[in-house]
């Protein structure tokens, strides 16, 4: 789960409003159980954007990896990002 | 669990069921860090389109990936698990956690399972799922 901050979370930073954020899709896979005191680093990225109807779809990768740099854990997620609200200047 | 000569394809492995209520939406919203306001906020998810507050996907997701660790007794052996969030989740749904047999690899060490999650109304919130077990 410390790999999801690569997804939704790195949208917000880039001033995407979180509510407009729909979690579409998301998988985990492991590699073997975390021991206590460990320090792991997940490294996150874009690795796909495409459009589809009115709505636009991110899929972030983050890869988790141990001292000896190799990978423990990895996820894959696809986010929603849907239409900026229209102000229609009603109260 | 069950050893692994005893898994055979179809057969239903686990049916866990819970309320999701508002404290506990408000409880993975502080346990996670995702303070998203469409999960605690009524005004702000209907300004975008949604007809009240919905659970986080994650939360759903967090339910079944215990369904998946209590069964197998040791998390450890979850190799790999994928869902698709189809449905959105409201206060006061109760979601049943569900996980079938999909394929048994005898000379690889492992399983594949269909799980998914199911409304009271028998709608998959969570579905395509996947999940890969270590024998």
């Amino acid at each position: 789960m410390y790999a999801l901050g690569a997804g939704s979370g790195s949208l917000s930073r880039l001033g995407i409003a979180s509510a407009r954020l729909i979690h579409g899709e998301q998988e985990f896979s492991w590699q073997r159980p975390l021991r206590i005191g460990e320090t792991v680093t997940a490294q996150g990225r874009i690795a796909d954007v495409y459009q589809k109807r009115q709505l636009q779809f991110v899929v972030a990768e983050a890869v988790v990896t141990d001292e000896g740099d190799k990978e423990v854990a990895r996820s894959r997620s696809t986010i929603l990002v849907l239409p900026e609200p229209v102000n229609s200047g009603a109260p | 669990m069950t050893s692994s000569t005893q898994l055979h394809v179809g057969q239903e492995v686990f049916s866990l069921s819970q309320e999701v209520t508002r404290e506990r939406i408000k409880a993975y919203a502080d346990a996670s860090g995702d303070q998203n306001p469409i999960h605690q906020d009524d005004t702000v998810a209907r300004a975008v389109g949604l007809p009240g507050v919905i659970a986080h996907g994650m939360l759903s997701f967090g339910l079944l990936s215990r369904a998946v660790t209590d069964w197998l007794g040791d998390p450890g052996r979850l190799r790999r698990l994928g869902v698709r969030f189809s449905t959105m989740v409201r206060p006061g749904d109760v979601v049943t956690c569900k996980g079938a047999v999909a394929a048994v690899d005898e000379a690889a060490g492992t399983a594949m399972l269909d799980v998914w999650v199911e409304n009271q109304s028998g709608e998959r919130v969570l579905s395509h799922g996947e999940a890969e077990i270590a024998l």
